[in-house]
């Protein structure tokens, strides 16, 4: 049990995991405003919300400058602030999008913010909103450019099987804990939420899954290498089979739905004792 | 898995001349080139102007920043594509060795020219959709239309007329006639919500209705139409700011009613007995049966949870 699990679990629905409990999705479409309330918290704009505290920029001036204990510190910070993003695999995943209701895709902000790809192009619209936040994506101009496309529950699906065709990694986003509020399909280097979790060790916290590989199936095609982006999978040129680091792994499942031969799979984490409780 | 970066490691230093690069969001050629993605272009922001939209083609408005220099491997790819050679690398020195490689000494040369034809000018005067919000609207309640609502279904105005309706009569009578005053109340509460609903749209439903999926209909009728007007019902004439949505999605809706305001003036002042009778139990159940007329759609409405055994009211809609 992860513990996001142990806070916003219900037993009743998919065997007590967080994001399978439909109650985290639900959420007023309206609120009356007390007389003088502005907007506050995310609802005041995300970046706002979002940008205090140190940030991983810090980090980094805290190794150059050999200083460990202030490293410790924001590194501390950033653990306990990155609680906000779960990594699930497509089988999950399908099960979310039954969950919330409106979906949207969106731009992907890191993409735009990272990479030279922004709404203009057809292929950003990758990641999706979830729940009625989505139907006030439009306050922030900035991050509504290119406008919000709602699909129905077999769309959604759909599109994310299309997404992990492409090779894309699926990360649950919390919005102000336990309300699940994003969907998205990151990969590396473009997504921060990958980068944070493979440079740093911060960022989303593991899947309920670890991948292992059936050798007697495997016959060494290298498709699922290609696929890992959390360095956790790897050609083992000794007996010519896939080889997966179960403590890098975050469970997303890519390697099982891109291999032709089902030689990999997913095994509950919680079965296996050394990473049962190995979270980041 | 812990994981660290070698303490006291230098990064290279990546500055960035502004003065040189002005609209990064038009030209964006270091990050297409940058192998690691070190480089992102962010929006200068202010926290007044945080709601607004920013043109990308002005100068100033966003910035190229290098925030994961831990990464850059002084390639100098980024410096061959700079037109405006706005990009230095510094390589600090690692441990005794300094290293100074071709490309370090790459990196320090000035391109000649490169600074003095206006590169952005041509960029500029490409079209970059902005967007732009199509009216001034809100996407709360409109303040009036709850006042409306609010004037007429007011629960101490509702208590009033009930125990006028049930004065003088004996117990059976009391529970009937209660029945059939909150029913008729009930579904009076529900048109005018329905209908001060319609008349005042905001911008959160029109969202909704605008949503067509690719067979052309509207498909987020359900759950969200029919939870505005169970919001706008509710926000009216209970005490909290916000209803307790506990499930919405393209099955089922659910809702708690704690501390039930109407609850509390019942038994005030009609008294504990009749309250717990929940006969104001009617008044919500014929209030949705109306909401969801109104939607044309078959539902099953349940009400699992009552304030007099639970403390709270909750009720639930599953799509058939």
């Amino acid at each position: 049990m992860c513990n996001l699990c142990e806070q916003f679990g219900d037993p009743k629905h998919g065997n007590g995991l967080w994001y399978l409990n439909p109650t985290n999705y639900a959420r007023n479409m309206y609120k009356l405003r007390a007389p003088g309330e502005g907007f506050q918290g995310a609802e005041a704009g995300l970046e706002t919300g979002a940008r205090r505290g140190p940030s991983q920029m810090d980090l980094l001036n805290a190794i150059e400058n050999d200083d460990y204990t202030e490293y410790d510190r924001i590194r501390k910070i950033l653990l306990a602030g990155g609680q906000g993003s779960q990594v699930v695999p497509l089988k999950d995943a399908d099960e979310v999008l039954e969950l919330c209701s409106p979906i949207g895709l969106i731009a992907c902000i890191c993409r735009k913010d990272l990479r030279a790809i922004d709404e203009r192009n057809e292929l950003e619209y990758t990641c999706m909103g979830m729940g009625v936040g989505m139907l006030k994506w439009e306050r922030w101009p900035e991050r509504y450019k290119g406008g919000v496309k709602f699909v129905n529950v077999d769309e959604a699906k759909e599109w994310n099987h299309e997404m992990d065709r492409r090779g894309f990694v699926h990360i649950l986003m919390l919005f102000g804990a336990p309300y699940i509020g994003g969907f998205c399909q990151c990969d590396y280097p473009d997504c921060g939420a990958i980068r944070s979790a493979v440079d740093f060790g911060l960022g989303p916290i593991k899947g309920h899954y670890v991948a292992m590989v059936d050798y007697e199936k495997c016959n060494g095609c290298g498709i699922c290498a290609q696929r890992c982006q959390w360095g956790a999978l790897k050609f083992e040129v000794t007996n010519e089979k896939a080889n997966i680091d179960l403590f890098k792994c975050y469970g997303c499942g890519l390697c099982q739905t891109g291999c032709p031969r089902g030689a990999i799979n997913l095994l509950e984490r919680s079965s296996v004792p050394a990473v049962a409780e190995v979270w980041r | 898995m812990t994981y660290s970066l070698p303490m006291g490691r230098k990064f290279p230093k990546i500055t960035i001349d502004l003065t040189k690069c002005k609209v990064p969001f038009l030209c964006k050629k270091c990050l297409q080139a940058c192998p690691m993605a070190v480089f992102n272009v962010t929006r200068v922001m202010s926290k007044e102007k945080r709601l607004e939209e920013m043109d990308p083609r002005i100068d100033g408005n966003y910035v190229l920043r290098a925030p994961r220099r831990d990464k850059c491997t002084v390639c100098n790819l980024c410096l061959d594509v700079c037109p405006v050679d706005a990009i230095k690398i510094d390589i600090p020195k690692q441990g005794r060795q300094k290293v100074e490689t071709e490309s370090v000494k790459k990196s320090k040369q000035e391109k000649p020219g490169a600074v003095a034809q206006d590169y952005f000018a041509e960029l500029k005067k490409q079209p970059y959709p902005l967007f732009i919000a199509p009216k001034p609207y809100s996407f709360d309640l409109n303040e009036d239309m709850v006042q409306m609502v609010r004037k007429d279904f007011d629960p101490d105005k509702v208590t009033n007329a009930l125990s006028t309706a049930v004065k003088g009569k004996n117990k059976a009578e009391t529970q009937k006639a209660g029945e059939a005053f909150f029913k008729d109340m009930g579904e009076k509460w529900m048109r005018r919500t329905i209908q001060l609903g319609d008349e005042y749209y905001d911008r959160t439903i029109e969202m909704i209705l605008e949503a067509v999926d690719r067979q052309g209909k509207q498909f987020l009728v359900f759950p969200h139409v029919l939870q505005r007007y169970v919001e706008i019902a509710y926000l009216a004439t209970q005490d909290f700011l916000k209803v307790p949505v506990t499930l919405n999605n393209a099955n089922e809706l659910a809702y708690r009613i704690p501390k039930c305001a109407l609850y509390g003036r019942i038994q005030e002042k009609v008294g504990e007995d009749f309250a717990k009778l929940m006969t104001c139990k009617d008044y919500c159940r014929s209030a949705l049966a109306v909401a969801q007329k109104q939607i044309n759609m078959d539902l099953l409405i349940d009400q699992p949870a009552t304030t007099a055994k639970e403390g709270f009211c909750e009720f639930t809609m599953h799509k058939l």
